[in-house]
């Protein structure tokens, strides 16, 4: 009965309620897209970097380390030598290193000169590894292995050869076009950094520059790609290095230990920690983002009430009919709160199928001006939870026009004319 | 809105009081007030539809904000003793402002007196819960208002087994089909939403749900404002027969009210509220 009064009701003020009902929707989708875009961006920044215990670097800031050896933003503002390298990578308890060795571009995407243990020991995410789409790590000194993004913008197919630019420049002067690599490899999108990241081995990242000193080609001297690799292609430093411990119980004691040492001056950090420091900088735009969406939410939630509140007085005749036939005040109140969490209830699926519709537009948009990979399910994350908060601060809200037709029924009798 | 709306209730307060003024000094003049002993005897035994005792009954207003204690501003009725028998019909005649509508929300048990008793059948409405008092309503009472008397965006059934859904009781679709017979409606209309009906059907449509659950009393409010003089006459012809025509067991009582005196030919009984009606100033 009380169902079928709060229905019938609803259906005969169609118009008013659609709309408030889309204005819930649409408040509730732009509230919840805020809050998933920001999770899974959250997400997707922390999970950038995984399964690394530390990451050491010439002697700078922290976020600076972590921005140049992990998000490819920025610049050293040293290198580390391949003997203080050698020397950590040697130390006990150490699994794993990767060298990182940066400083060249291809078309304004950063070519990573590194080993083949960044196949094996770089995770991401969920501690997954990388994998390969097409083809296999590179072998011999030119060959180089593709992020997917680079693959997927440039067009490029395993075999094709290209020309990598010396430093950063969108249009650089200096190509080392005498040097061509060959494409052996193309990496499974990860939604991380490697996508944009172009990886040679650090012998080709010495042989384009076995030529080259200080940053620019020495004058008349050419050694010509074939007998660049009769040289000695060991290199005399890298950028930075991920390290790989045994034991976890050993990475603070290494980190003072790398921290202090003695041959130049490193620095170490925890990459979980200086990710967490780096997200909390852009903490700000994300709160207020997350105030805007809640303030829309709740503007829209209060307009209904007080849609509510206004039909009031309309149905003060309706409301005195149940009254007469032996309705109760309790009943009135029920009625109209259960006609509010209809409207909740109803805005709120609309609303969820609309955030999913938008997920699953923005999905790609996001991926490619972002390289945030968002899970297009937004009931995965904890929406529910929110969805329950806003049902229940709904239920609270319901209570004032609830609470008004309560009074009105008990205080204003059955026969009031004016 | 509200505050004319004060304004008016103010004007007939002011009103109202100098005309029940007028009838106590009346009162006192011809008729020594006696003393009336609280529920004596014969009122217990004698068969009545209504009985009102010592009825008190004023507006307040809040002592200040927040605060629960009220105080009285002065009283609209005071009925010192009112009785109907069953199966009777009644007039009750008033200008608008004496108080009839007020004593109608006191008889349906909405508003509840400061003093006194009203017994409606065996049952001493102020006696028994809130809640019960609704269930009470919607098992002894029928109610018939001037003009909107349906649930617009309900069936005229479901309309009809509003009283019958409040108060838990079995539905009868026998008894709904009789009555629509009876009151000359055709069937196909018991499926329609109310909103498509005539003034004049939701009129019936309203006496059929007044009978429907064979009420110890129905309540009519001014229920032929919204009809022409022609029309007018045919509806009361057909409450009070349509309610003759029950057993006369179950006949219920009724309780018509009126500023319009044209009507009282028609009625068992005529009553002028301000006769029975004491308040004073």
């Amino acid at each position: 009965m009380l169902f079928k009064l709060a229905f019938y009701s609803l259906i005969n003020r169609k118009t008013t309620v659609l709309l408030t009902i889309a204005s819930i929707a649409i408040s509730l989708a732009i509230a919840l897209s805020v809050e998933h875009i920001r999770q899974q961006a959250k997400n997707s920044f922390t999970s950038t970097l995984s399964g690394t215990d530390l990451i050491v670097g010439a002697r700078s800031g922290r976020i600076n380390l972590l921005l140049y050896s992990v998000f490819r933003m920025g610049n050293a503002t040293n290198n580390i030598s391949w003997q203080s390298y050698q020397k950590i990578a040697q130390q006990k308890g150490v699994s794993w290193t990767i060298p990182l060795s940066l400083g060249d571009s291809h078309k304004s995407y950063r070519v990573l000169g590194t080993t083949q243990d960044y196949f094996t020991y770089y995770r991401y995410g969920k501690k997954q590894l990388l994998r390969f789409d097409k083809g296999a790590a590179f072998n011999s000194v030119y060959d180089v292995v593709l992020g997917a993004e680079v693959a997927n913008k440039l067009g490029y197919q395993l075999g094709q050869k290209i020309v990598l630019s010396h430093g950063m420049a969108d249009v650089s002067f200096t190509q080392h076009d005498d040097k061509p690599f060959t494409v052996t490899g193309i990496l499974k999108a990860t939604g991380t950094p490697v996508d944009q990241t172009l990886h040679i081995s650090l012998a080709g990242m010495e042989a384009i520059h076995i030529d080259w000193q200080n940053g620019a080609p020495i004058g008349g001297l050419k050694i010509d790609a074939a007998t660049a690799l009769t040289k000695d292609l060991t290199p005399q430093n890298i950028t930075a290095f991920l390290l790989g411990l045994d034991n976890k119980i050993m990475t603070f004691r290494l980190q003072r230990k790398i921290n202090e040492y003695k041959g130049e001056p490193l620095l170490a950090i925890l990459p979980g920690v200086a990710l967490s420091e780096l997200w909390q900088i852009m903490g700000a735009v994300e709160k207020i983002l997350a105030l805007i969406a809640a303030l829309v939410m709740l503007a829209s939630l209060l307009g209904m009430t007080t849609m509510m509140l206004a039909t009031l007085s309309q149905r003060q005749r309706e409301i005195a009919v149940l009254r007469a036939t032996g309705a109760s005040a309790g009943f009135i109140f029920c009625l109209v709160e259960l006609e509010i969490l209809l409207i909740t209830f109803v805005g709120i699926i609309m609303g969820v199928a609309l955030l999913w519709l938008l997920m699953i537009f923005a999905q790609p948009l996001i991926m490619d001006y972002y390289g945030i990979l968002l899970s297009s399910n937004p009931l995965s994350s904890n929406i529910g939870f929110y969805v329950l908060i806003i049902f229940l601060l709904t239920s609270l809200l319901a209570c004032v026009p609830s609470w008004f037709a309560y009074r009105q029924s008990l205080s204003k009798g059955l026969m009031n004319r004016e | 809105m509200g505050s004319t709306f004060q304004e008016v209730h103010l004007k007939n307060r002011f009103k109202e009081y100098f005309q029940t003024n007028a009838t106590t000094l009346k009162f006192k003049a011809n008729t020594p007030k006696q003393a009336i002993p609280k529920r004596n005897l014969k009122s217990m035994t004698e068969k009545t539809v209504i009985a009102i005792e010592d009825l008190s009954f004023s507006w307040t207003t809040k002592q200040s904000i927040g605060s629960k204690k009220r105080n009285p501003i002065k009283p609209i009725l005071d009925i010192p003793q009112w009785k109907i028998r069953p199966g009777q019909s009644i007039f009750l005649y008033g200008q608008s402002g004496s108080g009839k509508s007020t004593l109608l929300n006191l008889i349906s048990g909405i508003l509840q007196p400061q003093q006194g008793t009203i017994t409606i059948g065996e049952q001493t409405i102020s006696d028994i819960k809130p809640s019960q008092r609704d269930c009470f309503r919607a098992k002894n009472l029928g109610i018939i208002f001037q003009q909107f008397n349906l649930i617009p965006y309900l069936s005229v059934t479901d309309n009809i087994r509003l009283s019958q859904n409040f108060s838990g009781a079995e539905y009868n679709h026998q008894r709904l089909l009789d009555l629509t017979k009876r009151l000359g409606l055709s069937e196909n209309i018991l499926q329609q939403k109310a909103n498509h009906l005539s003034v004049g059907q939701q009129q019936r449509v309203a006496v059929i749900r007044a009978l429907y659950h064979r009420p110890k009393l129905i309540i009519a409010d001014e229920p032929t404002s919204a009809l022409d003089a022609e029309t007018r006459d045919e509806f009361i012809q057909l409450l009070l027969e349509q309610n003759t025509e029950e057993n006369n067991k179950e006949k219920s009582s009724i309780l018509f009210v009126s500023h319009d005196k044209s009507l009282a030919s028609h009625f068992d009984q005529q009553i002028d509220i301000n006769d029975l009606n004491k308040a004073k100033g």
